[in-house]
């Protein structure tokens, strides 16, 4: 229990109580590490269930974005909301409730990936991911077509039908390349842990994104960039 | 792909000497450079705007 609940200590005391607490101790030596301890945090107040239920829906966005599966993403979220309920008392307040479930959401969504992975192991890169690559160059490994600018691509980002070609081109990238893509530039986990988590060589995972953002590419110049220019 | 890695790591001196010689002459890889930047970009203002509806 947070201290000023039981001795009715309200924010004003806790405040002098820092100031001396942090004089006393920084005044001798400058040195020492002057952190104040954890127990004159302010009080945290335990989420209700309500609270965690009204993110719900945030939640399920984000996993369905992740998962690409509707019914995995309502399972990692139910997942996440029980073990928020079970342990609400351990929130510290350190972070908004958002992000403390997210994070837990994470956890989910990385065991729901892992349990994909057993079941369907990453084989090679099948025909539909090397094609792309080999049609989009010459056989010395120069463009078969240079890439022609996009002009002033911002202005395309406030344009509603742009953004559902953008989801169409996400969603034709194969299924193993979306999912590494999207856990390096949404999740924006590092190279290492991606690496871990497929059991894949830093060179495997560059080559994946490098074919995920060749494809997307090719897909918006072709759906919007080279159809709004003609 | 030297490019598409260089937003994974830091590029070696010589990669990057490389990589800018390379694109002083290829007009068509720094219109791809800047598509890179662009896609990442869009990437994350799509996640952000879910974030917040």
């Amino acid at each position: 229990m947070p201290y000023s609940a039981g001795y009715g200590w309200g924010p004003a005391e806790i405040q002098v109580l820092q100031t001396r607490l942090v004089a006393t101790c920084c005044e001798p030596k400058k040195s020492v590490n002057c952190a104040i301890p954890r127990i004159f945090k302010p009080p945290v107040t335990t989420p209700s269930e309500q609270d965690i239920q009204q993110h719900r829906p945030y939640l399920l966005r984000y996993a369905i974005m992740q998962l690409r599966n509707p019914e995995q993403a309502e399972d990692a979220v139910q997942e996440t909301l029980l073990a928020a309920l079970e342990g609400r008392v351990r929130f510290a307040g350190d972070s908004s409730l958002k992000t403390w479930l997210t994070g837990i959401l994470k956890h989910k969504i990385m065991d729901a990936l892992r349990r994909k992975a057993r079941e369907q192991p990453l084989t090679p890169a099948g025909d539909d991911e090397t094609q792309t690559v080999d049609t989009l160059f010459k056989s010395d490994g120069h463009w078969q077509q240079m890439p022609a600018t996009w002009g002033d691509p911002e202005q395309a980002l406030e344009n509603r039908r742009f953004w559902e070609i953008f989801e169409l081109c996400s969603r034709l990238l194969p299924e193993r390349t979306a999912r590494v893509y999207m856990l390096r530039e949404v999740m924006e986990l590092t190279t290492e842990e991606i690496c871990q988590e497929f059991s894949i060589t830093p060179t495997n995972l560059w080559v994946i994104l490098h074919r995920a953002r060749l494809a997307l590419r090719e897909c918006l110049e072709i759906k919007w960039f080279g159809a709004a220019q003609k | 792909m030297l490019l598409s890695q260089a937003q994974e790591r830091p590029l070696g001196p010589a990669e990057r000497f490389g990589v800018m010689l390379h694109l002083l002459v290829c007009k068509g890889c720094s219109n791809f450079r800047a598509q890179l930047e662009f896609l990442r970009a869009a990437v994350r203002r799509r996640r952000d705007a879910n974030d917040v509806r």
